[in-house]
């Protein structure tokens, strides 16, 4: 059974095809072009070089030069060995071009010839080959789709993305599809991205939140209006995880829009959102009174219906009712604030000392952790994977304290930078002396967020504005969490 | 003048002996040799490791997924970032302006955009990678879909089925 000479003619076609297309890029007409002239003039310039230098001592010779300059002519002859060189270079480039456009001239009558005789035999190859294969090769040039081939290099791209252009992608092919879903990407994305202090504004009638992006100067919508509820307030944010309440509670990540209710927090006192290690799990810790005597703290799984209850603990001491009360009385409504897989509260009415409650999320006991008296109006907050406090120390200075030695809890004031209020109120509605502003460390290079007025403003440490927000309506604030867009799903959204 | 040239060609000694610095060989997939600094060419992992691992750097290295064209680019990127530290502020400006107009110039050509991205993961050298990856994430940023398919030669090769998920995102998002 001997294949018909048609089916070889096509495999003959086939492999031409192939070769064809192992050639390098095909050089343009225009390349093709200035290598032929770069071929010419180099020959020129040479022959030009080589005449000028021999007349030069030959004339030097007659005209009786001494010697010693005759050997200085010499030694510059030699030294024009080196621009030769350059020349030889650039004439050797111009000539693999004319060459590889020799190539493809040739590949080009052999496929023509190749179609023809395949043709005369089987319909199927009657679509020029030569023609349709060299469509191709312009259509999409090598490395031009070679680079999005490559996966790695796709991911390298990819990865740079905001959210909204990562969903986007998921429609293109299904190779890009594959990627931008693949939860390794996802978490490699969510990595990259930067953490964006929120701001809460109201426009047309309905509150907004959005996230600054410093280095773009850019305010990017977070929760816009799409969403129901009234009078909402950011109360957690964690891995890109939203927990608004607006008497009732949603657990939403607003890079995928996905949300969900959690039922068991009304009536009760949300204390911390907080990732699970090892299990991965999503929890929330909250705590509820029982009349007037009692509290009870329990941890949710986000996901599940039963909440579990856990006893208060420091260390492996029962903490006694008061004690318990107390902190849940003066926690609730205050942030947590998540470093290394514990949940911190500064307890800023708690008198006899500085001390921060750290809750374990691992063995869910608590303890005091002790910081030096850090002057001014201070805000815990978490930066770079530790605390840091940011400090409004006087009218004009705001310090960045950060937390150097966890263990031993050593603090050092990172940034201590005088803020621009001549400046800022120089700008309209900013102008009046009695006119109130808040300030906020956003970022341990010391960028400041000052609000005033109507006006969110950016600084730098040393004082500079670098940008200005205007929002109109009702005033802007500076909500103290921060989101960092997270594309990973969680099966607590589909339920 | 002798002398002049001897202090000369000293101080060069001493230079390279104080940057560490020999002369490596790279040729591209056509057969050029481009002669660069090892601080240079220690830009990118790929040769770093060769060179850690006492490989043959009096032979050079032969990059046979680069052509000349593409790799007198990377080169031109490696000698800025490798052959000068920046130091101060104005230094460092200076890099920074140099990466913005090598992007630029980058940019206006797609085609070769992708060949240089391609060898700067090949030859790892992250800034280069970095900074071209950028630039064309930045293309891809606001297109369509459709718009992402007709600027990168893409085949639209969606099933039913992922029409169907892609509706239901959509209603999500």
């Amino acid at each position: 059974m001997g294949s018909s000479p048609a089916a070889e003619a096509a495999a003959a076609v086939e492999e031409l095809t192939r070769l064809y297309r192992e050639l390098p890029r095909r050089p343009s007409a225009e390349e093709v072009e200035a290598a032929a002239a770069a071929v010419l003039a180099s020959e020129a310039e040479a022959e030009g070089a080589a005449a000028r230098l021999a007349r030069a001592e030959a004339a030097a010779a007659e005209g009786g030069v001494s010697g010693e300059l005759l050997d200085l002519l010499r030694e510059t002859r030699a030294n024009a060995v080196l621009p030769a060189i350059g020349l030889l270079r650039r004439r050797k480039e111009a000539e693999i071009v004319m060459e590889v456009e020799r190539r493809f001239k040739v590949f080009d009558g052999l496929l023509a010839r190749a179609s023809r005789v395949a043709g005369a035999g089987e319909e199927r190859v009657d679509s020029a080959p030569a023609e349709s294969v060299e469509e191709d090769v312009r259509r999409t040039p090598r490395g031009f789709t070679g680079g999005l081939d490559d996966e790695m290099v796709l991911c390298e791209i990819l990865v740079r993305l905001p959210a909204r252009s990562v969903l986007r992608c998921r429609a293109v092919c299904t190779a890009w599809r594959r990627l931008t879903s693949d939860p390794a990407f996802l978490r490699a994305h969510h990595h990259r991205q930067r953490d964006l202090p929120l701001i809460y504004f109201r426009r047309g009638g309905s509150d907004r939140v959005g996230a600054i992006d410093l280095h773009a100067a850019q305010l990017r919508p977070v929760v816009d209006h799409t969403w129901p509820p009234l009078g909402y307030t950011v109360i957690a944010s964690c891995d890109g995880l939203l927990l608004l309440s607006s008497g009732r509670f949603y657990i939403c990540n607003p890079a995928t829009n996905h949300w969900a209710e959690i039922p068991q927090l009304v009536d009760a006192d949300f204390l911390g959102l907080y990732p699970h290690n090892p299990s991965g799990e999503y929890r929330v810790l909250y705590g509820e009174f029982h009349g007037e005597e009692e509290c009870v703290y329990h941890i949710l799984t986000l996901g599940s219906d039963e909440p579990r209850c856990i006893t208060m603990t420091m260390g492996s001491e029962t903490v006694e009712q008061p004690l318990a009360r107390e902190f849940l009385m003066h926690a609730r409504g205050d942030r947590s604030v998540l470093v290394r897989g514990n949940l911190h509260w500064y307890l800023r009415h708690r008198d006899g000392g500085c001390k921060i409650m750290v809750f374990d999320t691992a063995s869910e006991s608590f303890q005091w952790m002790r910081h030096p008296a850090i002057p001014g109006w201070v805000s815990l907050l978490e930066m770079d994977s530790t605390l840091v406090f940011s400090a409004v120390e006087c009218t004009t200075r705001i310090d960045l304290w950060v937390l150097q030695d966890y263990e031993r809890s050593t603090w050092a004031c990172k940034h201590r930078i005088e803020l621009p209020m001549a400046q800022i109120r120089q700008f309209p509605e900013c102008n009046l002396e009695h006119l109130g502003w808040s300030a906020m460390v956003v970022s341990v290079e010391g960028d400041v967020l000052v609000r005033c007025s109507n006006r969110i403003f950016h600084c730098d440490r040393k004082g500079n504005v670098l940008a200005s927000f205007q929002f109109d309506g009702q005033l802007p604030m500076n909500c103290l969490h921060r989101l960092k867009e997270n594309l990973v799903v969680h099966p607590f959204f589909q339920m | 003048m002798a002398s002049g040239s001897g202090a000369a060609a000293a101080a060069a000694d001493a230079e390279e002996k104080e940057s560490g610095s020999r002369m490596i060989t790279l040729t591209s997939n056509e057969g050029k040799a481009f002669v660069v600094t090892e601080a240079s060419a220690r830009q990118s992992a790929t040769i770093r490791s060769m060179v850690d691992d006492g490989g043959c750097v009096d032979k050079g290295f032969p990059l046979p997924n680069v052509d000349s064209k593409t790799l007198a680019r990377v080169i031109q990127y490696s000698d800025e970032h490798g052959n000068k530290e920046p130091h101060t502020v104005d230094e460092r400006a200076a890099l920074a302006k140099f990466d913005r107009d090598f992007i630029a110039e980058l940019d206006a050509d797609k085609a070769f955009l992708y060949d240089v991205t391609m060898a700067a993961n090949y030859l790892h050298i992250q800034g280069l990678l970095a900074l071209t990856t950028q630039c064309v994430a930045d293309t891809i940023k606001g297109k369509t879909p459709e718009e992402i398919r007709t600027a990168f030669g893409i085949e639209y090769d969606l099933t039913a089925q992922d029409e169907k998920e892609i509706k239901e995102e959509d209603t999500h998002a």
